[in-house]
């Protein structure tokens, strides 16, 4: 092989390998066209990526970590366990007031640290909610001194399940008895949107009481997010789910649900009941794996076990079936029913595993329609469909009021599903656009349930978190979003009705305040700063008053600080300068410790950076443009850090384009036209590549504008108004495109009007005094529509002012 | 010592080649001291548990508090190629003294024991390595550092100064050609 060749050979396999297995034929004809030589070639080195398996995942070295190494406040002991992810330690907390022990997963290395941390960190506030008898918590999480990830969660003595059931002889109903106990808690955790993904007898132990416990609630998602092509997963060697549990659709890398947790209980319950595998696996290939589980029919479990064929046969056999069927729309619509259905079983009445027509239009629906990611939208429908089904089945059993719970549960499961659909999409650039599709139908269901909800135990809070995520996808004024202002502010307005409805726990008022947060960013968007303050005032109290209790609490710091320096925000708008003095300096004196930190999170890196920033505006504004430069350059070194530490943190890398953005105008101010370029265009880059990520994003488009347009003025006043002109042109159909889809948004009307009033300067300075004055007049006519409707904002009507000079100069 | 390798490792990874001149001496005795150790410990079905060689190693040369993982990553780096060099010393003693019938074994944990948990030879992926590396040294290193030093990504990537999708896309091509050199697959090339 000669290098030549083989860059050639490695670049195209590279390609291939990114590719859908589907996808690759092609791509291999398009790459090897007259080079058949080439093609085998590949084709070989592609088939042994297929059979290499774990083939060199493993370090040849697995590093331990020795008992008494202290990972923040725990000491460890001995090794109690390994698995896929990395190895299980006794640990005790390391200081004299508690002895409590628990269990520390320590991930192996070889899955990024930061990625890792960066999903515990965002999880683990889900993962807080669940709290059952049943299920092993998580309490913390961090990273070892070799840079590890790890988790620590409650350590418990027990006996995997399928060893309890063996030991103690159990006969067929104490074992279904048992399991029903075990779909009870993960009943629970589908009601708090949490997936277990990874469940199998070795996560179900049995303590001495006779009770399970479920370990790793959570932790498949930490730790091996969903990817969107099984191939990429192949290749990275990241899929290290246990095949025999595992669903078609996880086996086939695609977006899991409650339905594949459905399918794993039920090859749980198989092996509980006949002794045996659901699968068999000659080799545990990723192909072989794939072909196995998405492909091979289960035997009926009352062929496999004869000692037990009897008992088997029948309603059991059709119950286990519907549970592990290939097509997750054809298995149990959720645990519960699975469970109810066993229950149904042992008191001797008729099972409902049957006659499914629906769902299986539902389901050849789907099938034609699925190709590449749209899969995850048609998800929607297929939920749908088995809500459907819930109905009907409901309506054959004539009973009025089990169809309405049915009813109920089937949309509420459906919201359920959609949120859990949602947080996946979320991460998957591009993904904006589905999230809409799914949302429209979610939200219909949503307000459907609303209405019939009141006096549900439980359903108040689960319903107001799901209306506060349909704002988020909306218009979250500081997330990723639609640009739907108005519908935003909607959904907020009915997450915070529900929430102001509930106890007043202490995690229920941090909830309500991040709602009043929420709802005042899409205010401020929407140009009403004076009810947009009204709701930052509230979420400031509530956050202030429970740091005041709990000085030494991060969390809270880190809240009492982000709601200071939205607060600020929404002050400046007004132009109430004191005001904005007063909470910035306060944010900035309230984030400056989380830096000091042994090992800051990347949200401290964000929130420290902002309010930093902020502060350095707040100093130029007030003509001391010395301390401002200092406060930028603050947050430009803790952005260095910052990227260092997480190079995937795309807030960090959004707050320092907003510092470099700062500190140019600063430059600009002074006449360093050269320096202002320069850090005009690397916050442009940092722009750039986040928009090219995921082009849906109106929020990164808004920015991406706003640097173009920053460039645009700097280059005028650097005297080059031709560069300058087309800088600014660009921004400005930006900015009139971003408009015209979100046309309650009032800034992003002003923002038209001062690029308007920018480009009508460089037209000016080239000598084209008639476009100039057009672009001037558009723009005065702009900001004066916005002051009569009482939006313009404190710059709007400062350009406006300008632009009027400027025009009055150009003595047209 | 432990604050000279300290500064000398973030000499090195500041790109001051003379560091490492100093450095590879140090961390390769201490690694050959320990590996003495561990593996006069093995036991005699040869399966080489699971040892804290390089961690131990580390702890020991370094001052923990005064480096960043980026540190840490070089040191690991330096490390791959001894522990390799290491390794497969071993190995090929064992296969002399057993003409040729014995070789290390290495289990490979959890789920995937039964059908994952196959022999590796270490003599013939060193010899693989050494053929891969000559018409491609970049995704030698990679598997060098990935396999030999325990490496993440992320911790490649930033020793090879590459971006993590490039090591990504190199361990993924490289695996794939040793595999098939391994497995005896090879068409002539």
């Amino acid at each position: 092989m000669t290098p030549t060749r083989w860059q050639q050979v490695k670049s195209i396999l590279a390609e291939v390998l990114e590719q859908p297995p589907a996808l690759r034929p092609a791509l291999l004809d398009a790459a090897c066209q007259d080079d058949p030589d080439l093609r085998a070639e590949v084709e070989s080195l592609l088939a042994a990526d297929q059979q290499a398996g774990e083939f060199l995942n493993q370090p040849a070295l697995e590093q331990d970590l020795a008992p008494g190494t202290r990972l923040g406040a725990w000491r460890l002991a001995e090794p109690i366990g390994r698995g896929g992810m990395g190895a299980v330690y006794r640990a005790v907390r390391d200081d004299d007031q508690f002895q409590q022990e628990v269990a520390i997963k320590v991930v192996k290395r070889g899955m990024d640290t930061a990625d890792v941390l960066d999903r515990f960190r965002y999880e683990r506030q889900i993962l807080a909610f669940l709290n059952h008898p049943y299920i092993a918590r998580i309490l913390d999480g961090g990273a070892a001194p070799d840079g590890r990830p790890y988790l620590v969660m409650e350590l418990v003595q027990g006996t995997p399940i399928s060893d309890y059931c063996e030991h103690q002889r159990l006969d067929v109903p104490a074992r279904i008895t048992l399991f029903r106990r075990v779909c009870e808690a993960v009943e629970y955790a589908h009601r708090n949107l949490i997936v277990h993904r990874d469940l199998k007898p070795g996560n179900i132990l049995i303590t001495a009481a006779g009770e399970p416990k479920l370990l790793d609630f959570g932790i498949a998602k930490i730790l091996l997010p969903n990817l969107p092509h099984a191939g990429v997963t192949q290749t990275a060697g990241e899929r290290r789910l246990t095949p025999d549990y595992a669903s078609p659709e996880q086996v086939r890398g695609e977006p899991v649900t409650t339905a594949s947790d459905v399918y794993s209980l039920g090859a749980i319950l198989y092996e509980l009941l006949t002794a045996q595998r659901a699968h068999r696996f000659e080799r545990l290939s990723p192909v072989e794996i794939e072909r196995v589980v998405c492909d091979t029919g289960v035997p009926r479990p009352s062929t496999v076990c004869p000692e037990r064929a009897e008992k088997l046969r029948g309603d059991l056999d059709t119950i286990l079936l519907k549970a592990l069927h290939k097509d997750a729309a054809q298995r149990y619509p959720s645990v519960e029913q699975f469970s109810e259905d066993l229950r149904r079983y042992l008191a001797g009445l008729p099972v409902l595993a049957r006659g499914d027509t629906l769902t299986y239009r539902a389901r050849k629906f789907v099938a034609r329609n699925r190709t590449g990611v749209v899969f995850a939208s048609m998800l929607a429908l297929a939920l749908i469909g088995g809500s459907i089904t819930t109905a009907w089945q409901a309506r054959e059993a004539r009973m009025e009021r089990d169809r309405a719970t049915r009813w109920f549960q089937g949309g509420r499961r459906l919201a359920n599903a959609f949120l859990i659909e949602h947080d996946a999409l979320a991460s998957i650039p591009g993904g904006t656009g589905l999230r809409e599709k799914l949302m429209t139908d979610a939200l219909r269901y949503l307000d459907a349930l609303a209405a019939e909800a009141r006096g549900v135990p439980g359903i108040e809070e689960e319903l107001a978190l799901a209306y506060e995520k349909m704002g988020d996808v909306q218009g979250r004024a500081d997330g990723p979003h639609l640009g739907d202002t108005a519908g935003a502010i909607q959904s907020y307005r009915k997450a915070l009705a529900l929430r102001e409805r509930l106890p007043a726990s202490r995690g229920a008022q941090l909830d309500l305040a991040l709602t009043h947060m929420r709802l005042a960013g899409a205010l401020r968007i929407a140009g009403d700063f004076h009810a947009g303050i009204q709701h930052d005032l509230n979420a400031l109290q509530i956050r202030e008053s429970l740091f005041a209790n709990e000085p030494g609490s991060l969390a809270l710091r880190r809240l009492a600080a982000a709601s200071n320096t939205s607060l600020g925000g929404s002050f400046y708008h007004i132009g109430d300068l004191d005001n904005v003095r007063k909470h910035r300096l306060r944010a900035y004196e309230l984030a400056r410790p989380l830096l000091d930190q042994k090992e800051p999170t990347g949200q401290d890196y964000r929130i420290f950076m902002l309010a930093a920033v902020r502060m350095g505006s707040m100093k130029v504004r007030d003509r001391d443009a010395a301390a401002g430069l200092q406060f930028y350059e603050e947050a430009l070194a803790a952005s260095e850090t910052g990227m260092a530490r997480f190079p995937r943190h795309t807030p960090i890398r959004l707050t320092r384009a907003t510092a470099l953005g700062a500190r140019a105008s600063v430059w600009l101010e002074q006449g360093r036209f050269a320096q202002a370029l320069a850090d005009g265009e690397a916050a442009r880059a940092i722009y750039q590549a986040l928009h090219d990520a995921d082009p849906k994003d109106a929020r990164t488009s808004f920015m991406l504008a706003n640097s173009i347009h920053r460039i645009g003025v700097a280059l005028t006043q650097a005297g080059r108004p031709q560069a300058a002109a087309q800088q600014l042109s660009t921004a400005l159909s930006m900015r009139e495109s971003l408009s015209a889809q979100d046309p309650v948004n009032a800034g992003a009307r002003a923002e038209v009007a001062v690029s308007l009033g920018a480009l009508g300067d460089a037209q000016a300075a080239l000598g084209q005094r008639t476009r100039a004055a057009e672009s001037y007049r558009r723009s005065i006519a702009l900001i004066e529509d916005l002051q009569l409707r009482q939006q313009a904002n404190t710059e709007a009507l400062g350009e406006l002012q300008r632009v009027r000079q400027r025009l009055a100069a150009l003595g047209l | 010592m432990a604050a000279d390798v300290t500064r000398l490792l973030a000499d090195w990874s500041q790109g001051n080649e003379q560091a490492f001149d100093q450095l590879a001496p140090a961390v390769y005795d201490e690694l050959r001291r320990l590996a003495a150790r561990y593996l006069s410990r093995e036991r005699s079905n040869h399966t080489l548990q699971p040892t804290a060689l390089v961690h131990e190693a580390y702890l020991r040369l370094i001052d923990q508090s005064r480096v960043e993982w980026k540190n840490r990553a070089h040191f690991f780096g330096v490390a791959a190629q001894m522990i390799r060099r290491i390794l497969v010393d071993h190995a090929r003693a064992h296969q002399a003294a057993k003409r040729g019938a014995g070789v290390a074994h290495f289990a490979i944990d959890d789920n995937f024991d039964a059908a994952a948990s196959r022999d590796l030879d270490l003599v013939a992926l060193d010899d693989a390595l050494a053929t891969l590396a000559a018409f491609d040294p970049q995704q030698g290193r990679v598997i060098e550092l990935r396999f030999f030093g325990g490496l993440s990504i992320e911790e490649t990537a930033e020793v090879l100064n590459i971006s993590p999708a490039t090591v990504k896309r190199e361990w993924a091509a490289a695996r794939a050609w040793l595999y098939r050199e391994l497995s005896g697959a090879a068409p002539t090339p």
